[in-house]
């Protein structure tokens, strides 16, 4: 039997690192295949937490007939709900990150629309700055989402399961499985001729302008990619927390998420999972309790040793290892592969006739 | 009414002098060296505490404001040739450079914090003392407005004479509007790019001098103060110093006086005073884009 703190410090590990996954990969997708710095990532993760907490809580409320959504009591009644309907708990979460994925998406599509104009670092900066518009406009809105107190209650769908550590080891096994199929679909499409597409925009724009490529279009279908994945992350972690906090959603874990690309690979899919485990293990060891595990004990914050070394990984892996860990591969489509071959067999036999020769 | 709408102006005069003074550094630094440099927040957080630390051991406010900005401008000339001028070197693309001064951001915000927490100055009020002049409508005009006003104008004035005056000046202007023409001429580009980080850690460190005077400061301030900043030289694209400084005093007056008269006429609350520079942006952006989408359609 596992002792309970190990076992919840092994899940919120995992946990964590999934949802890391999910967004170093969307992330990855942008800046590393595309060339796009998403600096808003964040906020489209918020978004997904938002449309999850807006959906779940609303609808348990319409249900319940609650009038003041933001009590304890409320949000009690709310799980209460969903532990005696496991069929309305489930089809609530799955129809919320559908729609956080939706929403995110389309919102990183509005976004892309400056950037058939925008050169430099406007449309990031831009982006990042509209993130933090939003965390203030929602700290600030009590209706939405509780304002700076957030709202809780946001049932995690197999509550029905009545055992804490069951539910948990139900949801973390959901949540790998999204994961994966997110890797999947993600090296998919960056195999595809596509992938080959969105490198182009990266290398040369004027080049894929100039082949028939529709430059702002392929950013547009990027951004939505990308963004409806961080929208599905921010879904995945409001069911888990059962809560949201606009405070939760600032713009260091944006860069956070930013370093596992340029650390792990660029525009490499296996190696921002690599990143993301990187980072999520120094993440840990940054945290005050961890060290105290350890009997370690400092005169400052520890989160802020975290913070930077993540700046100099940044920078230190831009000047030395640019590539990050494991290195970019050619984009492999089936043609690819048939060429590949062509070539190999073509190859064998001029040797063949060199030789005898 | 009146009264009050008119005490809004000494605040909006400090915080648009401020964020121009920064803005314009931002915007000079993007024009010559061809990246916006996000750092630019941190330069002004060493200004902050320079100037606290100074002004609370009683050396005189001005004084400290120049050292300030003397060590935000060791701080650019730092991060220049020891992180971003090898970068380059190594050939890395414009994004790249631009990430990489994130990471600058993030290591020395995080290692000023660090000193910061150990030290036990997390939270610091410079020794700078407030006195009013004259009364503006309900609230004073004070000492450190004017220091604001006279420091944006003499910021002002010795950029415009360098740029128009100076055979180095003539230079920045060669490197911003052709590098490669620039370097085949034989104009010393290292040694301008340096000056130019000079004058960029200068305007960064005065402001952060500025801001330490005003209120209490933290290692995350220039952070707050960057997004200000930047949303000016979003106002002026980047390339415009006229529109930088008219971002700088769009971005301070709708903060302050534009965040009361919505207070007063709307009765929005007033927390949501972080959304309305944030307004200016979205309505340049959109503005810019239709001219841009215009020449687009017409050629």
């Amino acid at each position: 039997m596992i002792p309970e703190g190990g076992f919840v410090l092994a899940t919120s590990f995992l946990f964590y690192l999934m949802i890391y996954a999910i967004l170093a990969l969307s992330t990855n997708l942008e800046y590393g295949y595309t060339g796009i710095p998403n600096l808003g990532k964040v906020l489209f993760y918020f978004v997904g937490g938002i449309v999850t907490a807006v959906l779940v809580t609303r609808t348990y409320d319409a249900v319940l007939g609650i009038e003041d959504p933001l009590s304890a009591v409320s949000a009690a009644r709310r799980v209460e709900l969903a532990a005696s309907d496991p069929a309305l708990a489930l089809g609530l979460f799955a129809a919320a990150l559908v729609a956080s994925g939706l929403v995110a998406g389309l919102l990183g599509y509005l976004a892309s629309y400056p950037a058939l104009a925008l050169k430099g670092p406007t449309l990031s900066i831009a982006l990042l700055i509209f993130g933090e518009a939003a965390r203030v406009f929602v700290r600030t809105y009590e209706p939405l989402v509780g304002g700076v107190f957030g709202i809780s209650g946001i049932a995690n769908p197999f509550v029905f399961l009545r055992d804490p550590m069951a539910t948990t080891a139900a949801y973390l096994v959901t949540v790998a499985l999204i994961t994966l199929l997110v890797l999947i679909l993600v090296e998919r499409l960056s195999n595809s001729p596509f992938g080959r597409v969105m490198k182009a925009v990266r290398d040369d724009e004027l080049a894929a302008y100039s082949l028939g490529k529709d430059v702002a279009a392929v950013r547009g279908r990027v951004l939505f990619i990308g963004s409806g994945l961080a929208g599905i992350a921010g879904s995945l972690y409001t069911f888990y927390s059962q809560a949201i906090f606009p405070d939760d959603f600032i713009p260091s874990l944006t860069f956070f998420v930013l370093t596992m690309v340029i650390v792990g690979g660029v525009a490499n899919n296996l190696g921002v999972v690599v990143g993301a485990l990187l980072m999520s293990v120094i993440e840990r060891l940054s945290q005050a309790s961890t060290l105290a595990l350890f009997g370690i004990h400092v005169p400052f914050d520890i989160s802020y040793v975290r913070y930077a070394v993540t700046g100099a990984l940044i920078v230190l892996f831009l000047l030395y290892r640019p590539r990050g860990l494991i290195e970019e591969r050619p984009v492999k489509t089936p043609l690819y592969d048939v060429l590949s071959e062509d070539r190999k067999a073509s190859r064998t036999a001029s040797e063949r006739v060199e030789g005898k020769g | 009414m009146i009264e009050e709408a008119l005490g809004q102006i000494p605040i909006s005069l400090l915080a648009s002098s401020l964020y121009a003074i920064a803005a314009t550094g931002l915007t000079l630094n993007y024009l010559v060296l061809r990246y916006a440099d996000f750092a630019i927040g941190e330069y002004i957080t060493v200004g902050c505490y320079v100037a606290a630390l100074l002004t609370l051991s009683g050396l005189d406010p001005i004084t400290s404001m120049l050292a300030a900005g003397l060590s935000g401008a060791a701080l650019t000339l730092l991060t220049d040739e020891l992180a971003i001028k090898p970068l380059e070197r190594r050939g890395a693309t414009e994004l790249q450079v631009f990430i990489a001064t994130i990471g600058l951001t993030l290591l020395i915000r995080y290692l000023l914090s660090i000193a910061a927490d150990v030290r036990d100055l997390l939270f610091l009020s410079s020794g700078f003392r407030l006195i009013p002049i004259v009364y503006v409508g309900n609230r004073p005009l004070t000492n450190l407005h004017l220091i604001a006003i006279a420091s944006l104008s003499a910021s002002v004035a010795a950029l415009t004479y360098l740029t128009l005056r100076t055979k180095i000046g003539k230079g920045m202007r060669a490197i911003a509007s052709n590098r490669d023409l620039a370097v085949s001429t034989g104009i010393p580009v290292w040694r301008i790019r340096r000056f130019t980080r000079v004058l960029v850690g200068l305007f960064a460190g005065i402001s952060g001098a500025l801001w330490a005077y005003y209120t209490s400061i933290n290692p995350e301030s220039g952070w707050r103060l960057l997004l200000w900043v930047f949303s000016a030289s979003i106002i002026g694209n980047f390339t415009s110093f006229p529109l930088t400084l008219i971002g700088g005093f769009v971005i301070g007056f709708s903060e302050n006086l534009g965040m009361w008269a919505l207070s007063r006429g709307l009765s929005v609350p007033t927390a949501y005073k972080p959304l309305i520079p944030y307004l200016a942006i979205v309505v340049a952006l959109l503005y810019r884009n239709r001219t841009r989408l215009r020449a687009v359609v017409e050629a």
